[in-house]
């Protein structure tokens, strides 16, 4: 609705909100028609590179034991090669602030060298054993590459690949699909694992905010911190020693709570409510359940919905905090 | 008609034009804030997580209201179970005024409310009478009511949903006409749609309906494809029309359906960019992917990982070539960012989901996975493109 757009700036205008030499400049913009693909294009890049790594991925796998397996794999090794060559000839150099490429299909290139040298590196692995019969060793050298490469190049996508890897050390899959079916590890104490290495990660972050080195990698890092963390604490709080992780529950939602509200991150704020809400009702069942032989059962029902207004009031007004702070941000 | 004051309404649109206009950087942080401070507004939030937050809060909210209902009144209710749908219904309508009139819009609480009302409608209507025919006919009225009372966008995708299922329907089951017809008849549906959104969209008067009627266009675009989709077609002719496919033969008119399977698509894409709709470009794209997912799954040509690589090169080259083409245009289609773009928030984006394509784990576990087949990337990606 082009006009109606217009109008609500003339409307803003007339309220005296806008300035009139503001809307003139609108206008002169608005009269270039311009019709940006890059965000578009930037995808379907993106999509490229996935498709061709994936099928590179595949074919490798597909021809292990045949003849041309050495053959494709030193065209894998020489394409990775030519990728991380090119994005050295046009990096700006390692900075510890945010470097950015003056063309951004550089950005896949590096992703592409990157995905390349993991495949180069796994296949190793499996074909040779170069790192003897310890598997997870595989995905440290991956991570530390990755890792490397992210640093060196200022990407995030290849920054959250490492992650990826070093929770695919302590054998852990974190992936958004696992996440969300609650399915990252099969052995409960990896548990334990994930608490440590979420804890790690929130640390490093912390550590690289206060020295300045890559500042904008934090929410990449909290994220994964703030996912590992959860589903770990989640997950130990159905296991046996349970009552073990409820201080990690309650400094788990305490810090994300007022890392959100400094950094006004809203994913950060409205997961540490979920995380915490899905954790304290554990806890409530278990008291139900430890209550079962009264048998309340029915008067716990009836009275579910005034639990339910409860939360949500208390919810409402947690968001409502957090907006204030957020737009009070804004001035 | 409308529950909401049409004041407060209209400020959120003022607020929301106002927050693009701080995004592309035309007036100042401190205009934003006095314009979101000083109108009054209705209850809402803007950000989608905390809307999904609470969705799920008020549809936790609507269950726990049906589970102590239940428990209150169960003896009175043994043979009365389909009057207790309907009482549903009624609380989800309580709830729904009641937050009108507290002035939540687009905050996921009305959202909840607005749709557990019309699920338990539709499922008293479909208990009581057993036939699907008026379930859709009352998703279409009670959609477009819901839609146009609450200002509520998916109750417009309700709305379309059911006057597909009741087209679906009379040919089908009530044999309005021969089911040879329904992919046309689907077709002219989506162009009938698209032309009343494009009229309603005309009217200047709309303006507060503005994101129902961009699901309908969306809406729309999809149904034309997908009623004239080569892989749709096929399959609903072999469960409707019990055509069975051989070796070597094919549907009635397959030409024309693989032909338009391709073009609907391209069409949207070059339409889209000389209109410069983006919401027509991304539904383009994606259809587009769709149409070689269709006809891979029925000619499989090369195998997979040969079609991801020269997928991949081919698609390459595309944007390459594109972005080359775009680069220096200042005026009109550009590869300029926009304005408004947020790049830190793309940037982002794609660092979070590369995990879901990109499996950087070794591939260790022999027993499970005896080749590796797949263990480094692969299927996630194939189906969209």
């Amino acid at each position: 609705m082009e006009q109606h757009s217009e109008e609500s700036v003339e409307k803003l205008v007339k309220l005296g909100f806008v300035t009139e030499a503001q809307q003139k400049e609108i206008k002169e913009y608005k009269q270039l028609g311009l019709f940006s693909l890059h965000t578009e294009l930037l995808f379907l890049l993106y999509l490229s590179v996935l498709l061709f790594t994936g099928g590179v991925g595949t074919l490798i796998y597909k021809n292990i034991d045949s003849i041309g397996h050495m053959a494709i794999l030193a065209v894998n090794f020489a394409l990775m090669v030519v990728c991380l060559y090119f994005s050295f000839k046009k990096a700006k150099g390692f900075s510890r602030d945010e470097v950015l490429f003056e063309n951004p299909i550089y950005d896949y290139v590096v992703l592409t060298g990157s995905i390349l040298g993991c495949i180069f590196i796994g296949y190793l692995q499996y074909q040779y054993s170069i790192f003897g019969s310890d598997f997870s060793l595989v995905s440290l050298f991956s991570a530390i590459f990755c890792f490397g490469i992210a640093y060196y190049f200022d990407s995030r996508m290849v920054l959250s690949m490492a992650i990826t890897a070093l929770a695919a050390f302590v054998g852990i899959t974190l992936t958004p699909k696992t996440v969300f079916q609650n399915e990252i590890y099969s052995n409960p104490t990896l548990s334990y694992y994930g608490l440590a290495l979420g804890i790690l990660i929130v640390l490093w972050t912390v550590y690289s905010m206060r020295e300045n080195l890559k500042k904008h990698f934090h929410f990449v890092y909290f994220t994964f911190a703030q996912h590992l963390l959860g589903v770990s604490i989640v997950a130990g709080l159905l296991e046996m020693n349970w009552w073990l992780f409820i201080p990690f529950l309650v400094g788990f939602c305490y810090y994300f709570y007022t890392v959100s509200h400094k950094l006004k991150a809203t994913s950060l704020f409205v997961f540490a409510l979920i995380y915490g809400y899905i954790g304290f009702n554990i806890l409530l069942f278990k008291c139900v359940d430890f209550l079962d032989p009264f048998n309340i059962f029915d008067f716990i029902i009836i009275l579910s919905p005034v639990y339910v207004i409860g939360s949500i009031v208390l919810f409402i007004k947690l968001v409502r905090d957090f907006n204030k702070e957020k737009n009070a941000g804004l001035q | 008609m409308l529950a909401y004051n049409k004041e407060l309404l209209a400020n959120s649109f003022l607020v929301s034009e106002a927050k693009n206009l701080y995004k592309m950087k035309f007036i100042s942080k401190s205009q934003l804030a006095d314009i979101a401070t000083q109108l009054p507004l209705l209850q809402s939030n803007r950000n989608i997580l905390v809307r999904i937050g609470f969705f799920l809060l008020g549809c936790f909210l609507f269950s726990s209201v049906m589970g102590s209902v239940i428990m209150l009144f169960m003896p009175l209710l043994e043979n009365n179970y389909k009057v207790m749908v309907y009482f549903y219904a009624l609380i989800g309508l309580v709830g729904t005024e009641f937050l009108a009139a507290k002035k939540y819009h687009k905050h996921g609480l009305d959202d909840a409310f607005i749709l557990s009302m019309q699920g338990a409608f539709y499922a008293a209507i479909g208990i009581s009478f057993e036939d699907s025919l008026l379930v859709f006919m009352a998703m279409v009225v009670l959609g477009l009511v819901c839609c146009i009372r609450y200002v509520h966008t998916l109750s417009a995708l309700i709305s379309c949903i059911g006057l597909v299922g009741l087209l679906f329907n009379l040919i089908t089951e009530q044999h309005l006409m021969a089911t040879l017809f329904l992919p046309f008849v689907g077709f002219l549906l989506a162009i009938g749609i698209y032309f009343v959104y494009r009229k309603l969209h005309l009217n200047p008067k709309n303006y507060l309906y503005t994101n129902a009627l961009l699901v309908t266009k969306v809406f729309g675009l999809v149904l034309g494809y997908f009623s004239l989709n080569y892989m749709v077609v096929r399959e609903l002719s072999q469960s409707l029309m019990n055509i069975t496919v051989e070796e070597g033969a094919d549907i009635p008119l397959a030409f024309l359906f693989y032909g338009l399977t391709f073009l609907v698509p391209l069409f949207y894409i070059g339409y889209s960019i000389y209109t410069k709709d983006r919401m027509m470009l991304i539904v383009g794209i994606l259809t587009l992917g769709y149409s070689f997912f269709t006809i891979r799954y029925y000619y499989q040509l090369m195998p997979l990982e040969i079609a991801l690589l020269l997928g991949g090169i081919v698609l390459f080259a595309i944007v390459f070539a594109a972005i080359r083409l775009l680069k220096d245009k200042e005026t009109g289609v550009t590869f300029k960012p926009d304005r408004s773009a947020d790049t830190n928030l793309i940037l982002n984006a794609q660092a979070l989901l590369v995990n879901a394509q990109v499996d950087v784990k070794p591939v260790a576990g022999q027993e499970n996975m005896p080749f590796g087949g797949g263990g480094f990337s692969g299927g996630g990606a194939g189906e969209t493109y």
